[in-house]
């Protein structure tokens, strides 16, 4: 699916997604799901806007307690770099905890 | 508080070799108790089947046997749950996955599956022993003065009677009815019981190892064949040791003995009883066996011609990292070689033995393989996992998950079987039973 | 028929409804996403309180707004408007109360998260200002040049 249609096809998630953080204020999930009373949640991410700072990883792991040094998390940030040949090449160096700072791939 | 949580140990951590791409969340998390768990089903249900073969099919030549194989599956049956006790972190939130059961999470429907054959099971186990129950019953009475054992058992015989004390020749036909039709309903819940623990791994739609419909028949056959095999070995070992004990007059140590004072049986007999009981279950083995390898070879090679989008991270687990462990363990010593055994003309005990011994072997690597092989490739599939048993435990969690909880749940069956066999004597000849 | 073989089926009906009655009284009622069938959710009307009680650490900048406005004012009229306060001073847990004053990372490794220049033509990345780390003024802490709050140069 393209993300256009994907988009269109979801009306509530154009509202959240394609203005900024600050506006989304402007929303009140209440009204919304008054008048929508079938709506279910969703979570959207837009890969194009993330920039790999790992400040997510970080964050979820402070706020959901999980060890910090432990090898584990609940939401990552992987990195996949397509080459001029086709090849893919893929890292997440401690789930992007620390963000993507080098451009050597793992 | 912060400093407390950094020092929590990551399940899975501490036995996991990565290698290439692997994701950060993704450990061998299914460790040796996982593998436990399905072995220990299989084995419970196996045995079951064994005992049916008498109780439904009137197999005669395995009546020994056969009730020998119902109190030991009885035994067993504890045990099946203990391996998913051990591999919990939280085994105090176990109990919630027991009573809020549902049917879209297959994990779910655990606690009816088991306790419906545990009720039969134990049902069975009721009607066979329930004129031998009332006898002793009776008997304890009669004694003045009880030593410590008679004590406990007088009530406890009491409670499980159920306070049908008629063992009239009427009732006893009830009873040996009730018993062929719980042996009966008891082979297909068996059969469930067992074929659930493949059904939780073949839908594993993530796992590409395990996604197969033919995962809970591959898991039921080996099954059998496992309890057949089991019950032959631990059979001819308690044989061993009665023979043993027998001849040098310490039979007291048995625990019938102990509790009913009566285990004196001669050497020859012992011995004559054995032979024949091991070499009759042996020829039930190797059919089983023709249908377990039948299939997983089915299974194996319809992977290879439909090879969907992951075989290619299969082949390399099947055919590279895992080649010795499939190929050499679990067929070669596994499972062709002690067919070659009991094929071979001239069948002996001892070799009837050696062969399911190698049996118990090449199931155990069979599950091993589905278990921990099913997990050695990333999600990604762009990268690899390998498991190490952790052997020298240095902390709890190595223990349980590791060498040491294996062997634990590998013993617990023994010496539940033990006890239990002061209530339920199993090796006591027919004259002295129903 | 008034026979012993029904004994033991009394015997697993009675366990049955034990089990029953624990249940009931072990599972909550509202246990289960009834309007959506038989499925388990992981929202339950009963334990929302529970999870509204349990303390948020990240509190957002609307939070931080109560007392810094001045801060945020001058955050907001900058290129780093986008970056919630607490992506550098750490999030705020009971702040003013406990702990008093939040550490505030200033290190190197915190701003290269963003600004080390990384070669993603299908990411936003590319867009912001970068610098390699191990040329750009080694071992100087960046905030010495630029202002957190304001970071370009020419604002200064
Ligand atoms: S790494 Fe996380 S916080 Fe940073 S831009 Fe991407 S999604 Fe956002």
């Amino acid at each position: 699916m393209k993300r256009r249609n994907f988009l269109k096809s979801t009306a509530v998630f154009v509202a959240g997604a394609s203005v900024s953080v600050s506006a989304l204020d402007f929303i009140d999930p209440k009204e919304i799901l008054a008048a929508n009373p079938e709506l279910r949640w969703g979570f959207l991410v837009d890969t194009h806007k993330c920039v790999g700072c790992g400040f997510c990883v970080k964050a979820c792991k402070i706020e959901n307690d999980i060890p910090f040094e432990a090898n584990v998390t609940r939401t990552w940030v992987e990195r996949y770099v397509i080459k001029k040949d086709g090849d893919v090449v893929m890292d997440c160096p401690k789930g992007a905890r620390d963000g993507y700072t080098t451009k050597l791939i793992d | 508080m912060v400093e407390q949580v950094a020092q929590m140990i990551v399940h899975g951590e501490a036995w996991t070799v990565k290698d290439l791409f692997v994701l950060p969340n993704e450990y061998v998390y299914w460790s040796i108790q996982i593998v436990m768990y399905p072995y220990m089903t299989g084995l419970v249900a196996g045995a079951f089947v064994l005992s049916s073969l008498y109780h439904v099919f009137g197999v005669e030549k395995l009546k020994a046997i056969a009730r020998y194989a119902l109190v030991f599956s009885f035994a067993l049956l504890p045990v099946a749950m203990m391996p998913l006790m051990l591999h919990l972190s939280q085994p105090f939130r176990g109990i919630n996955v027991l009573m809020t059961p549902h049917f879209t999470s297959a994990i779910s429907a655990f606690g009816i599956v088991f306790m419906t054959y545990a009720c039969i099971v134990a049902v069975e186990i009721w009607f066979v022993y329930r004129k031998f129950i009332v006898e002793s019953i009776h008997r304890l009475g009669k004694i003045q003065s009880r030593n410590f054992l008679e004590k406990i058992l007088l009530p406890l015989y009491k409670v499980i009677s159920l306070g049908s004390m008629d063992i009239s020749d009427k009732a006893l036909q009830a009873d040996h009815k009730a018993v062929k039709i719980m042996a009966g309903i008891g082979i297909p819940v068996a059969c469930f019981l067992h074929g659930y623990a493949g059904f939780i791994f073949g839908s594993v739609k993530a796992n590409a190892l395990w996604m197969t419909p033919l995962m809970p028949v591959i898991f039921i056959c080996s099954a059998v064949v496992s309890g057949i095999a089991l019950c032959i070995v631990s059979y001819y070992i308690f044989m061993e040791m009665r023979k043993w004990a027998a001849k040098r007059g310490k039979s007291w140590l048995l625990p019938d003995a102990m509790a009913h004072g009566n285990a004196t049986m001669r050497v020859e007999e012992l011995r004559s009883v054995q032979e024949h009981e091991v070499k009759i279950s042996s020829k039930y083995l190797i059919i089983f066996m023709t249908l377990a390898i039948t299939l997983e070879m089915l299974d194996m090679i319809f992977r290879g011609y439909t090879a969907v989008k992951s075989w290619d991270a299969l082949r390399m687990v099947i055919y590279e990292h895992d080649f010795m462990k499939i190929f050499v363990y679990q067929y070669g010593i596994g499972n062709f070689l002690p067919f070659l055994m009991l094929l071979w003309p001239g069948l002996t005990t001892r070799r009837a033995v050696i062969a399911s011994v190698l049996v118990l072997f090449g199931v155990f690597m069979m599950r091993w393989n589905v278990v921990i092989g099913g997990q050695a490739f990333s999600l990604t599939f762009a990268g690899f996992m390998e498991y190490q048993l952790p052997i020298i435990p240095h902390n709890f969690e190595t223990f349980k998950e590791g060498l040491g909880g294996m062997l634990a749940v590998i013993v617990t069956p023994f010496i539940i079987f033990y006890f239990l066999n002061m209530i339920f004597p199993a090796f006591m000849s027919d004259d002295e039973l129903h | 028929m008034k026979s012993h073989v029904w004994r033991p089926l009394y015997v697993v009906i009675a366990i049955v409804i034990g089990i029953l009655l624990f249940r009931a009284f072990y599972v909550p009622s509202d246990f289960g996403a009834q309007e959506r069938g038989y499925t388990f959710g992981y929202h339950r009307l009963s334990n929302e309180q529970e999870w509204k009680d349990y303390p948020a650490k990240y509190k957002g900048n609307d939070y931080c707004n109560e007392c810094h406005d001045d801060k945020i004012e001058e955050l907001e009229s900058a290129h780093h408007a986008t970056i919630p306060c607490e992506n550098c001073h750490g999030a705020a847990f009971d702040h003013p109360d406990n702990p008093e004053k939040l550490a505030i990372d200033r290190s190197r490794e915190l701003c290269i998260r963003c600004h080390s220049e990384l070669i993603m033509p299908s990411s936003d990345r590319n867009d912001i200002p970068g610098i390699d780390p191990a040329e750009h003024n080694k071992g100087e802490e960046c905030s010495e040049c630029h202002n957190p709050h304001n970071p370009s140069l020419e604002d200064m």
